[in-house]
């Protein structure tokens, strides 16, 4: 039967997967609206159902890749869009709860100055939203049912990271008190989880394409190369050491506790990463089997370290005794400094250790650990895991992998609308960042790191479009292109903040 | 994809273009470059890469800059400064990218723009069975009745969705063209132009923008404000002076929790009432948080305020009763005299026999009054309860200061007087519609070559489209139907 363009009707029908979460959200806000915080009605319950929800329709639909049957393709799309609903609900229920906090006082645009997208954390879960929904509104069509499987595990590691970085309300600043915020925001969230299922389609162009495993593995490990160069101030390559920040009642501190045996095991992981690595650049110079063989015996072994290396860290977050007791020497004089700088009082030249050395004393018992400290960080090392996992499987079941999916061109359309899709959110994001900007501090353009970011987001993608212009230039590197837009993009949401300081960094 | 004779047209000039001609002149092979898309591809990402290293390393115009300057190495300090990297975004070679990337944007398109053009100008009205396989979406068909009969009634059902049809009969057979959205071969274009507008725009505020800032005080007015150039990092305060003058009539500051200070996230707004005095004219205004105020060209807008405290109206205990005075009015009290309240302190403090203000905290908040009788004006004090009730000696009077409004010293208001602003916002505003344009729709073409067979009608259908192919192969599936239906129907 030849696929014929379906009526209006016809096109609203077929969306009913889409409705049907977004109305149950509609009925969960009300409720909590008019009856108050009963049962799961509130919102950190309902991220954390989102994101089993997530958790579930990541394993199904990858699953579903491998095995594919129709009840898990029924079962993956009914998790996803029962993770949208509770994403969707308790995002806005943020909304309610911000506004009760000040007895619904409102501010300059009434009660608009609640609205949920004040900092990264209700910013993330925006994101999410929006990635699950592009996805759920993808994956209705069968033949585009292995989107669900790319897209919904990163989903699931930036949730997570969501829930890392804590759900405080806080006061908004007086100067995000405009209607453009929920403007501009919005259409960051929605634009950011387009890009990131464009990602996942230019990966599964790749795949298709016929990239060699060894090469995406290689990949892989060069990222596993950059979180362990960079987490923890270098403390893994140089001194096999990892702690994270501690809390000082609800403020993280400067300093770091080492976690026994993290440092250690994470060392471990980068070396055999590294080994691995070594091994298939030696396979793709002289096209050596044993050298691949090897390869791939690394690569399984520093999948299962990094899980190890996630469980271990979570374990002595939880159950680390005296937290005051594993900070290194080495941070004792950077401590000291920036105690002297809170205190806003001079040092003696050589007195910082002392100085870091007796306030901890004194304080020891109000130190703690927690996963909150450092949220990119563990977010980073939970992302590799689960990086090293899919490519691990991916290899594996490689032809598996290849005919669950469409052919090559009409992932390159899908990809090409997906786009088409995310680059004019990019560009109103650019816009309504500007005109909002010049609305309130009278310039529409700083070259704020924050606004930078975006336009380099965005330039990569009209890099991607500009591709299918040229000719010759189409094809992978094309999908070079929209994997480098949404790397800008993860760049800009979360290394901007940070990373850097600037007008955006409350974001 | 396609190939149609225009694009094959298209696809050749394009293939001439990359191979090189022995014989072209420099100038030729530079405009050759300039004007092609590649080369455009390789300025984006330039361009990505410099601004890569503007966010990287802190620029010299933050607030971070001198923290982040001391904490290089003197290798670092001396490399980065020496190839412009604290202050990337104005260094002559990221100015020279900018302006490279424009020119290629321009010459690109103008080099593009007559293949597009022809789409328009001269559609492809005759096609033959050859031309049709050639097409991305093909089929053929069979029905009764005459070429001519056939061919109207096509045209007909696919006028009825949505497609403008055109029947040219040529000596064997008959091609009924239809075609939806041609201007949308057009729509990179309208993109590019709006990015010049906004580029355009971009130039005229750096050349020709004047922002700076004004403080100011209930009961004063102004004609000049401060400015800071902000582009080589040193701060240089000059006076601008505005064509009307500036008086500032009241300010108040809403608070979230009134008991609590003057401090940022204590605070909902900040509001400025001014009042406007051009050539005779007054004009009342408010400026208030993120809500400017626009007069002549210049933008007033609420950005600061000078933490000490002060108060906005206070109610004192006077000739028996409670009396509330605005900052700088004049209240006439029965049995009293005529009343204005001068000055607010809020921590006050007695320092070598004058009223101080040890902090702008309100820790010990008191009112100074002067009050005129027909005797003449004596300076009086309206103490809070605490202090007043702790006073020992009854030197002065002792007044009440039973209430106040608080509110900042001084706001400080930043102009902005922006001739870019129009440009830019024009091009956003064409940016978005040509984007959506572009996007949302797609120059879809179908073609029927009708030839006879005996007593039946041979079809050959034919479609194409520039963009949106999954959806065009659907839409390109139901017109075949659909004239086929038609002609079926019409028996």
């Amino acid at each position: 039967m030849p696929e014929i363009e379906s009526s209006f009707v016809e096109k609203l029908t077929s969306l009913w997967p889409v409705m049907a979460p977004l109305f149950l959200a509609v009925v969960f806000i009300l409720a909590r609206l008019y009856a108050g915080p009963r049962g799961f009605l509130y919102e950190g319950a309902l991220t954390v159902l989102a994101l089993i929800c997530y958790m579930s329709a990541a394993v199904i639909l990858v699953t579903n890749l491998f095995a594919k049957e129709r009840v898990l393709s029924r079962l993956g799309t009914i998790a996803l869009a029962a993770g949208v609903c509770f994403n969707l609900a308790g995002w806005m229920i943020r909304w309610i709860e911000a506004a009760e906090a000040e007895a619904w006082r409102g501010g300059i645009n009434g009660v608009w100055r609640y609205f949920p997208l004040d900092n990264l954390y209700p910013l993330t879960l925006g994101f999410c939203f929006g990635a699950a929904i592009t996805t759920l509104v993808i994956v209705r069509k069968p033949r585009y049912e292995f989107v669900g499987a790319l897209s919904m595990p990163i989903v699931t590691v930036i949730m997570t990271l969501a829930i890392l970085l804590g759900n405080a309300i806080n006061t908004l600043p007086p100067i995000l008190d405009s209607y453009w915020r929920p403007i501009h925001v919005s259409v960051a969230t929605i634009g950011y989880g387009v890009c990131l299922v464009s990602f996942g389609l230019a990966f599964a162009y790749l795949l298709k394409d016929g990239i060699r495993s060894e090469a995406i593995a290689i990949g892989a490990a060069l990222f596993g190369l950059l979180i362990y160069g960079t987490i923890g101030r270098f403390g893994v390559p140089f001194h096999a050491e990892y702690g994270v920040s501690l809390f000082f009642g609800k403020s993280a501190l400067p300093v770091r506790s080492t976690l026994p045996g993290v440092g250690e095991l994470m060392a471990l992981t980068l070396a055999v990463i590294v080994a691995a690595l070594a091994l298939f650049a030696v396979d793709w110079m002289k096209q050596d089997e044993k050298a691949k063989r090897w390869a791939w015996r690394a690569f399984r072994v520093a999948v299962a370290l990094q899980a190890a290396v996630v469980g271990l860290l979570f374990y002595q977050v939880k159950n680390v005794a005296n937290p005051a007791l594993g900070i290194p020497e080495r941070e004792f004089v950077g401590f000291g400094q920036w105690l002297a700088k809170q205190t806003q009082s001079m040092l003696m030249p050589g007195s910082e250790s002392e100085t870091a050395r007796h306030w901890i004393g004194d304080n020891a018992a109000s130190l703690t650990l927690s996963l909150k400290s450092n949220p990119v960080e563990i977010g980073g090392l939970i992302g590799l895991f689960v990086a090293l996992l899919l490519v691990a499987l991916f290899a594996w079941k490689r032809d598996d992998v290849m005919t669950a999916m469409p052919s090559l061109s009409a992932i390159d359309a899908l990809l090409y609308k997906s786009v088409s899709v995310a680059f004019p959110l990019l560009t109103l994001l650019l816009i309504t960042g500007a005109v909002w900007a010049n609305e309130s501090w009278g310039r529409y353009w700083g070259w704020d790191p924050k606004e930078v970011g975006a336009l380099v987001a965005w330039m990569a993608y009209a890099g991607f479009l500009h591709t299918r212009v040229s000719h010759g230039w189409r094809g992978r590197r094309s999908a070079y292109f929209a994997m480098l837009g949404f790397a800008l993009v993860i760049f800009t949401w979360l290394g901007v903040s940070y990373l850097l300081p600037g007008l955006h960094s409350y974001a | 994809m396609a190939t149609t004779k225009t694009d094959i047209a298209a696809t050749s000039k394009a293939e001439k273009k990359t191979s090189s001609k022995s014989g072209e002149s420099i100038i030729d092979r530079t405009l050759r470059l300039l004007s092609s898309v590649r080369f455009g591809i390789v300025l984006l990402i330039m361009l990505l890469i410099c601004c890569m290293i503007g966010m990287i390393i802190v620029q010299q115009n933050t607030e971070a800059f001198s923290e982040y300057f001391a904490s290089l190495t003197p290798a670092e300090k001396t490399i980065y400064d020496k190839l412009g990297f604290f202050n990337i975004y104005h260094s002559w070679y990221f100015t020279a990218l900018l302006a490279v990337t424009a020119l290629n944007i321009v010459l690109s398109s103008i080099d593009r723009f007559p293949a597009a053009w022809s789409y328009i100008r001269k559609p492809r009205t005759v096609a033959s069975p050859k031309f049709i396989s050639a097409q991305m979406f093909n089929a053929t068909k069979e029905i009764s009745g005459l070429p001519r009969t056939t061919a109207a009634r096509i045209a007909a059902a696919w006028n009825g969705r949505g497609m403008r049809s055109r029947i040219t009969e040529a000596d064997d057979h008959i091609t009924v063209f239809a075609q939806r959205n041609a201007w949308n071969r057009l729509g990179a274009y309208a993109v590019h132009l709006a990015l010049m507008l906004i580029f355009i725009g971009g130039f005229l505020t750096s050349r020709y923008s004047v922002g700076g800032a004004m403080d100011i005080l209930p009961g004063h007015s102004s004609n000049t404000f401060r400015t800071f150039d902000d582009g080589s990092g040193e701060s240089r305060a000059a006076k601008i002076p505005l064509p009307f003058e500036v008086e500032c009539t009241d300010l108040q500051q809403q608070l979230i929790r009134p008991e609590g200070g003057l401090d940022v996230m204590n605070t909902v707004d900040w509001l400025s009432f001014i009042r406007i005095r051009d050539n005779g004219q007054e004009i009342a205004a408010l400026v208030h948080l993120n809500t400017p105020f626009d007069y002549r060209g210049y933008r007033f807008f609420q950005s600061s305020f000078l933490p000490e405290g002060n108060a906005r109206e206070i109610t004192v205990h006077l000739g028996g009763r409670d009396v509330t005075i605005a900052r700088n009015q004049m209240v006439d009290v029965e049995g009293v005299g005529r009343v204005s309240y001068t000055a607010f302190y809020p921590d006050f403090a007695f320092e070598r026999g004058r009223a101080v203000t040890a902090s702008g905290e309100y820790a010990n908040p008191v009112a100074e009054l002067r009050i005129e009788t027909a005797e003449g004006a004596r300076r009086a004090y309206a103490f809070n309860r605490v202090m007043l009730d702790a006073q020992m000696e009854a030197k002065d009077e002792k007044i009440l200061l039973k209430g106040f409004e608080k509110v900042a010293t001084s706001h400080t208001l930043t102009i902005q007087y922006d001739p870019g602003r129009l440009p830019v916002y024009w091009g956003f505003g064409l940016l978005v519609v040509a984007l959506s344009a572009v996007f949302f729709f797609s120059h879809q073409r179908i073609w029927a070559v009708v030839e006879t067979e005996g007593r039946k009608s041979k079809i050959y259908f034919g479609g194409n489209t520039n963009r949106n192919r999954p959806t065009f192969e659907g839409r390109f599936n139901l017109l075949v139907k659909s004239a086929i239906e038609r002609g079926e129907d019409n028996e």
